[in-house]
């Protein structure tokens, strides 16, 4: 196998600041967004939509959030972060810039009416060859903290961009 | 709707599938819920520009979907602890997708009764485009 030399510079290491903690972003748990997010799902379950509902069949005597609900606080899809710009400078043909991954784990339910602080760091830039060329994912970890300062869910998301190595970026 | 308990669960035991195809109006209604504004979701003439062959769903609206599946198996009394999802292809508006899973494994861990899952996604070719697991607390009869 033919070794081909890292995409990643350190200057693009650099742009994402891998490591280092970029700020604290706080959202509100409504009832009213988890209402629109379980509509705009198609999901008509009444544990996201009803009060009652949820107290009365729900494991926690509250409304919780769905369990996808974490990403609409992650502070890169909303582009409050933006440092993935340098995947655009790239000088090789892009053959693909799409969402790659999502996990999550709670420690704890996120419920209606928490108010919930996300801290965003990346962690590292993955490269590897796959279908699209080079690919490229630039990996972030997020944590959610509740009002109260305690644990709520912590995330691993990445997207990722493949580039094709044999054809130069048109100047 | 039922309620799953965990001495119910048997590993290898499939989950009921739940078929969904998204329009690109709901596409649109998932942006504007979810605060993601990547233009291959909704822009036609830019999703082509990039390479795409229409505009794309969003992978976090099919992990909706999976998430939709579970609960819709298991019952209210339910808590998602883990769910993860990677995407293998891109999927279009209009195809049928089919929401599957599968239980892999069941343990009481820490006075929870946990199942493991394996879930994925397949277009209408058959194909699979979403993978991924989820680790869910169900209610025990004792």
């Amino acid at each position: 196998m033919v070794q081909i030399r890292s995409i990643v510079t350190d200057e693009m290491r650099k742009a994402l600041r891998i490591g280092e903690e970029l700020g604290s972003y706080t959202y509100e748990v409504g009832r009213s967004w988890i209402r629109r997010f379980a509509s705009a799902l198609g999901d008509p379950n009444p544990v996201w939509t009803d009060e009652e509902s949820a107290k009365k069949q729900g494991p926690f005597e509250a409304l919780i959030a769905p369990p996808t609900f974490y990403i609409v606080m992650d502070p890169v899809e909303t582009k409050e972060v933006n440092l993935q710009g340098f995947l655009d400078h790239i000088p090789y043909r892009r053959t693909i810039l799409a969402n790659a991954f999502n996990e999550v784990e709670y420690f704890q339910p996120m419920k209606a009416g928490d108010v919930i602080t996300v801290t965003t760091t990346y962690t590292e830039i993955i490269e590897k060859d796959g279908r699209s060329g080079r690919l490229v994912f630039p990996v972030r970890e997020n944590v959610y903290r509740n009002q109260r300062g305690e644990l709520v869910a912590k995330s691993r998301c990445s997207h990722v961009a493949g580039y094709d190595l044999s054809q130069n970026k048109e100047s | 709707m039922g309620q799953l308990f965990y001495e119910d669960v048997q590993v290898g035991a499939e989950i009921p599938s739940l078929k969904r195809a998204a329009t690109t109006e709901q596409l649109v209604r998932y942006h504007a819920a979810a605060g993601d504004w990547d233009r291959i979701h909704f822009d036609y003439p830019y999703a082509r520009s990039v390479g795409f062959p229409d505009v794309i769903l969003q992978g976090m609206l099919k992990a909706g979907w999976l998430a939709q599946m579970i609960t819709d198996w298991a019952g209210p009394k339910i808590w998602v602890k883990k769910f993860g999802t990677q995407y293998r292809h891109i999927d279009v508006p209009l195809d049928t997708l089919t929401c599957k899973g599968r239980v892999t494994n069941k343990s009481v861990k820490d006075g929870e009764h946990l199942v493991v899952l394996e879930i994925w996604v397949q277009n209408g070719k058959g194909e699979v485009t979403t993978s991924g697991a989820a680790t869910v607390r169900l209610p025990a009869r004792n």
